[in-house]
């Protein structure tokens, strides 16, 4: 009788086993699929204030110019954006929130499906603006490492 | 070299950044102007300035220590540092001026003697006034200071778990040009002055034109800060 039931009960969980692995593997290949497709898109904004100072603009002009040299193809593709948003403006204040923003600044982000996935404020843009080779260098690998990270 | 040296050299080196950026210009020459005012007396002008660059330390281990310790938010701090001291700047360097140039009159004390010199010594300026206007500048952050403040300074402090030496040294870089100028200024025209035997008169210049460059420094902060000019 036990041995019966012990039958019945190993008969059930195979059973049950088989449904989920039977159900699970389309959705399995559907999420590779899926992935395959995922659009992977990065974007660069500059964030800046309604008053533009000198090294304000600057910044703009050398990571403006740093993108344009470094990405143009990324860029023709729509796989690089490059942003200006002034904060002042009522509707872009979440950004100084949602980014810690503590000046103007200059963010990556990483979109996947449109979601943001990953982003960085570039901190050092403060340090090399004498130095725009090394700012233009700064910016590029940076945005570099942006668009490797493929998903 | 120990990571604290190391940091501190770092912290100093983003100080001489944030110094010889174009954007504290105005509060630079200010500065100078008026540490470098006693003209007759180096010692004076020394000791001006070493107040000076210790009010701009305070200042920055206060915010730091505020930042690093999370009792405050950066954005907000930030915030508060660009838009809401430069806004209180401009119209406090023109009521500086106006008390340097005598438009303003001294507030009359009745307290003897020692009134007297104390009024004296706030009619010139002294050492002290160097420091508060130290910790004034330095709180009037610009973009360029508070890109290297908050986005290179804070994390060099957290790293190195040092809240107090590092942004010192930071305050201290950022004070040195101002310093070294005024300091050569002043030894300089203290000479000059003496071999001139026109010491009084040239006190009495230095004087006026401190007053006239504090006015003309806290229109232009007002000009562009408050009315909104882009200049």
């Amino acid at each position: 009788m036990n041995r019966t039931r012990g039958l019945v009960a190993l008969f059930i969980v195979a059973g049950i086993t088989a449904a989920l692995v039977v159900l699970a593997a389309p959705a399995a290949a559907t999420r590779s699929a899926v992935t395959s497709k995922d659009t992977h898109v990065v974007r660069v904004y500059y964030f800046h204030t309604t008053q533009r100072c000198a090294s304000c603009k600057k910044i703009e002009a050398l990571t403006e110019e740093a993108i344009r040299a470094g990405f143009g193809e990324e860029l023709a593709a729509g796989n690089l954006e490059w942003q200006l948003i002034n904060t002042d403006e009522a509707p872009n204040r979440h950004f100084i929130k949602d980014y810690q923003l503590y000046t103007k600044s200059v963010v990556v982000v990483d979109l996947v499906n449109g979601q943001q996935e990953h982003w960085k404020n570039l901190p050092k843009i403060w340090e090399l603006l004498n130095d725009p080779a090394a700012f233009g260098q700064y910016v590029r690998q940076e945005v570099r490492a942006y668009l490797d990270k493929r998903p | 070299m120990s990571e604290l040296a190391a940091a501190s050299a770092a912290a100093f080196w983003l100080g001489i950044l944030a110094a010889i950026s174009p954007c504290p210009l105005a509060t630079n020459v200010a500065a100078v102007s008026y540490i470098g005012k006693d003209l007759a007396s180096g010692r004076r002008v020394l000791a001006a300035g070493a107040v000076y660059a210790l009010g701009r330390v305070l200042a920055y281990v206060a915010v730091a220590v505020l930042v690093v310790s999370s009792l405050l938010s950066i954005p907000a701090v930030a915030s508060f540092l660009q838009d809401g001291m430069n806004r209180i700047l401009g119209p406090l360097l023109v009521v500086i001026g106006a008390f340097a140039l005598g438009w303003i009159p001294m507030p009359k004390l009745d307290w003897g003697g020692r009134g007297q010199a104390l009024k004296e010594r706030a009619a010139r300026g002294g050492v002290l006034g160097a420091g508060l206007l130290g910790i004034l500048f330095a709180l009037s952050f610009c973009p360029v200071s508070a890109g290297l403040f908050f986005g290179s300074l804070v994390p060099l402090s957290v790293s190195s778990g040092s809240r107090i030496v590092v942004p010192a040294f930071f305050g201290l870089g950022t004070g040195l040009p101002v310093v070294a100028v005024a300091i050569l200024v002043g030894l300089g025209m203290g000479q000059l002055g003496r071999v001139f035997q026109a010491v009084t008169r040239i006190e009495r210049w230095a004087r006026w034109s401190t007053g006239v460059l504090f006015i003309v420094t806290g229109l232009y902060f007002v000009a562009t800060r408050i009315v909104g000019l882009n200049l």
